[in-house]
């Protein structure tokens, strides 16, 4: 399991260096002059050599990405362009919100798409599974942006139930941040809880064909530990798999889903960020996120080897 | 070299051979897949759907009641009427003529995001798949890379790069779509590699460009149209996020997210505003997501079944 653990970190730390190439490289693709471009066409010699220098644009390019990346691995991504706010602490700031919001919409997704898959792989072909299938089909293709505007018409606007806007911090008042975030994780959960109920489905449909379940079955061992036994545990590898795929789908659909509700998490920060082309803030903010998904993809190969022993020396 | 070898196994051999399965005698594979997804009504509707959105998107000069960007301040925020069918802006654009041609920029947006995603990914994947070794595992690892940055976080900083507008968006969808088009590819060429006619063209002595592009590349490439089909819904769900964010078509052109984007500052007075682009967006989403589902059933159906 430690072999297992120490492979896939190394194996982590390689797609880390190249992803941090990729992101030092945004810079260098930016059409003409970046120092220009970040400061605008209008901007005075002056400024633009002071973008210069703080880009550290005349330096050769393998000692503008060395200093870069030594500086990010110390946590220092540099200071923004338009507030001078260190990069670092801007995301780290703002990194609660954002963690608030993945954790409901996560535990959504979970909560409503692992039930639903498993009831609907059961029984192949009932209403259930049917009604379900068709439901799943259309949060898929349900736009995030635009559930959320109904959403708010609907229980803002109308109801009056949760704030249609804002975030409070868990610490200032749980009830609060709670309703502020109902709405919220509702749009940002709903694709992954589609996803994670088609996976389930298929995964518990297939493991329930199988002979060794129909022979537990056969030998009369009740449906809830065939079930909880045989099945879950062998439709589970999936259903890790595509949750891991849902966490980073979620963390790219924050940027839509944060700046609809004015959630100051790193979605909308990215955002800002883009517009004003910040590229210090758009550089940090991609390695962050990055280095956040490596972490969930690593737990997901983590619990791998708890579910299947097989994987362990595999 | 001779002729047999020279032509594709789908051809020379069995009539309609494909992955080993025998076919139906004088049905070729193309005509069993399409006979497969003919049979599937719901993905036929889906496709029907969509070609209508195209073809008034295409039409939109000539069905578009009114120009779209033709203000008239008698007529603002107007519910939906005889005279206007979608209602009206707060500048008193009419809104189905907008969304006609907004639809240009949608589809097309999110067809040139497939198409450029396919064109990155696609012959790097044939490539990785079929030479294998150190290029596979450099293709391969440089992918990975680039699929650990979650797709909207790595199209909005490409945005940073090139700036707004419809064009810079669709190319920010397709980089970010390349790498499944890579995998797609890598995986069909991998298992074309391994049967044993492309071996035996090569022990004929057919170089590895002519091997690839006469026999890999036309026996993968129907798991690329697949994922092709099936990205392209995706395709205009982000095209249409990332106008939403105010990225996409700058005013006063506007694509289904750009309208959407401005009919959300109207939530109290214009529900219409948000609710019709919102609803057409998903049903141009659903319909593109079931006919790309049809055809994959029907490829799949046609390779399993034989028929």
């Amino acid at each position: 399991m430690l072999n297992m653990i120490m492979r896939r970190l190394g194996a982590a730390v390689i797609i880390f260096f190249l992803v941090s190439i990729l992101v030092f490289a945004l810079i260098l693709l930016v059409p003409g002059d970046p120092a220009v471009a970040v400061a605008g066409e209008n901007a005075d010699a002056d400024r633009i050599e002071a973008i210069r220098s703080q880009l550290g644009l005349d330096d050769p390019i393998i000692v503008q990405y060395w200093n870069w990346l030594t500086d990010a691995l110390t946590g220092d991504f540099g200071n923004s362009l338009v507030t001078g706010e260190s990069v670092i602490s801007g995301l780290t700031e703002r990194l609660p919100a954002t963690a608030s919001l993945m954790i409901l919409s996560v535990s959504l997704a979970v909560i409503g798409g692992v039930p639903a898959g498993l009831l609907a792989g059961l029984r192949p072909g009932s209403v259930f599974d049917r009604g379900a299938s068709v439901l799943a089909t259309i949060g898929l293709a349900v736009p995030s942006f635009w559930l959320a505007l109904v959403l708010i018409m609907f229980f803002s606007l109308d109801l009056g139930w949760f704030p249609a806007v804002g975030y409070t911090p868990f610490t200032e008042n749980p009830w609060n941040w709670f309703l502020g975030l109902t709405l919220p994780a509702i749009t940002l959960g709903t694709a992954g809880m589609a996803e994670i109920a088609r996976q389930t489905r298929a995964g518990v449909a297939d493991t329930s064909r199988r002979e060794y379940v129909q022979t537990a079955y056969a030998n009369g061992v009740p449906e809830h530990r065939v079930v909880g036994r045989h099945i879950l545990r062998n439709a589970s590898i999936p259903i890790v798999t595509v949750l891991g795929l849902q966490v980073a789908g979620m963390l790219g659909g924050s940027v839509i889903t944060e700046t609809i509700f004015g959630i100051d998490g790193i979605g909308s920060y990215a955002v800002q960020a883009v517009s004003q082309r910040d590229f210090p803030v758009v550089q940090g903010m991609v390695l962050f996120v990055t280095i956040i998904v490596l972490i969930v993809n690593l737990l997901v190969d983590i619990s791998y080897g708890m579910i299947n022993p097989k994987v362990r020396s595999a | 070299m001779t002729a047999s070898i020279d032509s594709s196994p789908a051809r020379a051999q069995t009539p309609g051979r494909e992955n080993g399965e025998p076919v139906a005698r004088g049905v070729s594979p193309r005509r069993a897949m399409l006979r497969a997804f003919v049979g599937d009504r719901l993905a036929v509707v889906a496709l029907l759907v969509l070609i209508t959105m195209g073809a008034l998107a295409l039409l939109a000069p000539v069905v578009a009641p009114y120009d779209p960007n033709a203000q008239d301040f008698s007529q603002t925020l107007q519910s939906p009427s005889r005279e206007h069918w979608f209602g009206t802006d707060d500048l008193g654009r009419d809104l189905l003529s907008r969304m006609l041609f907004g639809a240009r920029l949608s589809l097309g947006a999110a067809l040139i995001a497939v198409t450029l995603g396919a064109a990155l990914g696609v012959l790097p994947g044939f490539l990785a798949g079929y030479r294998g070794g150190t290029v596979d595992i450099g293709l391969s690892r440089l992918t990975d890379a680039i699929m650990c940055i979650p797709g909207l976080i790595l199209s909005i900083s490409l945005i940073a790069v090139f700036g707004p507008g419809t064009l810079q968006v669709a190319i920010a969808v397709g980089v970010a779509f390349a790498p499944r088009f890579f995998r797609v590819a890598r995986g069909a060429a991998l298992s074309v590699a391994a049967e044993t006619y492309v071996k035996a063209v090569r022990a004929a002595g057919a170089g590895h460009t002519r091997t690839l592009l006469r026999h890999v590349v036309p026996n993968a490439s129907s798991a690329v149209i697949v994922q092709a089909s099936l990205m392209f819904g995706m395709g205009l769900l982000v095209e249409a996020g990332l106008s939403f964010l105010g990225f996409g078509a700058q005013p006063p052109a506007a694509s289904w997210g750009a309208l959407l984007r401005r009919g959300s500052g109207f939530m109290v007075e214009a529900r219409y505003l948000s609710v019709i682009p919102g609803l057409v967006i998903t049903i141009a989403v659903l319909a593109g997501n079931i006919a790309g589902d049809g055809l994959q059933r029907a490829v799949t159906n046609q390779r399993s079944s034989g028929r």
